[in-house]
């Protein structure tokens, strides 16, 4: 009988051949000095192969910023913080009907007052849309949610929906109460229409806006961490924007040489980032305020062009460039997208990332 | 219980070890093992459990890592010449986290599918398992599985020579 090829022997020694087979190999074995050395090799190529996958196991947690919580932690948690919001958005954009046909508008204080404090609350309707980018991606289960829906929420973001009335961000859901004075003029706004199709509008107010807003909210699809490259220098986060559909973000990572020894171990570039998070957490703590400003005013029609720039490569490959304003970081996002819906997305995962770290910050 | 939590519960733990092994990341693994259990959610009956949520689970390995891989290969060389050029640390403290490196070089110097099939073979699954997740034909993985640990083993222990050499000279 010809000799056992090393194929045959792995199989044989894996319980992998029939009983026919098993018996011509081990009675080949028994006789063949030669074939016994290449079965003792094989024993030890799999008892040393299994030890060396063993060491994998020590991997490394993803290199995850502080500001990014777990994500099972989110959906509970998350799902009331959004209701609590979709109620203040509610008594943000107060219409009071009094005596014949005339209208006041009214805005409540402060979107921390979460309670109705307006009694007889009739709420635009239409501001459905421009609820859902924000409230869903505070966090809602990514399972419920419809294309459908989706693709409603981001035209209305992006302001190009008939019913943009309101769309225009709430800034109870922003963060901040800067926007008091717009606000009116939105209210204005949204009065001319009100005065052209009254019965309509009474209509649809009389349902509340919260339950609608709890559909869209189910409907938006957050954006959602897919995956982390290790990458030296930047850090990358893959966010999945829709099913199959993925965006990388490059974000600057500043490393210490300390940080780069620990990683000649080959193991993570967990120094680096620890080192990166502190800082991100101090900037967070020392300015809140500047950042719910900032937060209220860049969503709407998009950043300054100046700070931003575009680039395409041939083949579809689009990235946006721009500076981090919080951190000073360059931060490009790349994908097969057109540079507005670039400008969505980027929108949406800042949304997601500041709402992440204000959980974080209530956490601690 | 449901037919996707005993499948959780059966194998969500060889699933992110294997693919832990994979991609050296943890949370990344479990990412991974997540939405391949939310894909068998979507699926009305699967023949072999084990073979099919270990297919699924390569292919989005996969298809994530086909979306960018220039962009990777460049930025594995960066990290690959840091690792080269790092100063070597006192080893009482880091001796294992040198040990999971060199097997993960070990590990990455294998062709995709020998690691594949080695990694899924290192979670219990059979021959024909195997076959059916790498679609292979069931003779040849024998031979994949040989091939591949006589040249993770090999490549190894290369790197341990060559690191005992370092220290050796590092010393005199």
């Amino acid at each position: 009988m010809q000799h056992l090829d090393e194929g045959t022997i792995h199989s044989w020694l894996d319980g992998a051949l029939n009983a026919e087979e098993a018996a011509r190999v081990e009675a080949h074995v028994k006789e063949c000095a030669q074939c016994q050395a290449a079965v003792a090799e094989a024993r030890g190529f799999i008892a040393a192969s299994s030890r060396i996958l063993t060491a994998l196991d020590n991997a490394p947690r993803g290199v995850i910023p502080a500001a990014v919580p777990k994500r099972r932690l989110d959906p509970i948690v998350w799902r009331i913080a959004a209701s609590v919001l979709v109620v203040a958005l509610g008594s943000v954009l107060v219409i009071r009907e009094r005596g014949i046909g005339e209208k006041i508008y009214t805005t409540t204080e402060s979107p921390d007052t979460v309670s109705a404090s307006a009694p007889p609350v009739t709420v635009l309707s239409n501001q459905k849309p421009a609820a859902a980018p924000q409230s869903a991606n505070a966090g809602s289960g990514k399972r419920e949610a419809g294309s459908v829906g989706q693709k409603r929420s981001q035209t209305a973001a992006m302001g190009t929906s008939p019913t943009r009335v309101t769309a225009p961000l709430p800034p109870s859901v922003m963060g901040g109460n800067a926007g008091t004075r717009q606000d009116l003029n939105k209210a204005a706004a949204a009065s001319q229409v009100a005065e052209q199709t009254p019965r309509r509008f009474e209509a649809a107010t009389g349902r509340g806006s919260v339950v609608s807003s709890l559909d869209a909210m189910a409907d938006e699809q957050p954006v959602r961490v897919v995956g982390r490259p290790r990458a030296l220098g930047e850090k990358l986060t893959l966010y999945e924007v829709a099913p199959g559909d993925t965006v990388m973000l490059a974000e600057q990572v500043e490393m210490e040489l300390q940080s780069v020894v620990v990683t000649g171990a080959g193991v993570s570039l967990q120094g680096a980032t620890a080192a990166a998070a502190p800082e991100a957490k101090r900037a967070a703590k020392l300015a809140p305020t500047q950042d719910t400003q900032r937060s209220a005013q860049a969503p709407a029609p998009g950043p300054p062009a100046a700070s931003v720039s575009f680039a395409q490569t041939p083949d579809g490959t689009a990235t946006l460039t721009w500076r981090d304003s919080a951190s000073g970081k360059v931060m490009r996002l790349s994908g097969h997208h057109t540079r507005a819906e670039l400008e969505e997305i980027r929108r949406r995962i800042e949304r997601a990332r500041t709402a992440a770290a204000d959980s974080v910050k209530k956490d601690r | 219980m449901t037919d996707v939590e005993r499948l959780f519960r059966t194998y969500n733990a060889a699933l992110v070890r294997y693919l832990t092994r994979r991609l050296g990341d943890r949370d990344w693994a479990e990412e991974v093992a997540q939405e391949t259990f939310v894909r068998a959610l979507r699926q009305t009956s699967i023949q072999n459990e084990r073979a099919w949520l270990f297919a699924v689970a390569t292919n989005l390995v996969r298809d994530e890592a086909r979306k960018d891989v220039r962009r990777r290969k460049h930025l594995a060389l960066l990290a690959e010449q840091e690792r080269e050029s790092a100063v070597e640390p006192e080893e009482t403290t880091l001796e294992r986290a040198q040990e999971a490196a060199m097997a993960r070089k070990a590990v990455d110097a294998l062709a995709e599918r020998d690691r594949l099939a080695l990694l899924m073979r290192e979670e219990g699954l059979d021959y024909n398992e195997i076959a059916e997740a790498l679609e292979l034909s069931p003779g040849s993985v024998g031979t994949t599985l040989s091939r591949a640990r006589r040249r993770l083993v090999e490549s190894y222990e290369a790197l341990q020579k060559s690191r005992e050499e370092r220290e050796k000279n590092a010393a005199s």
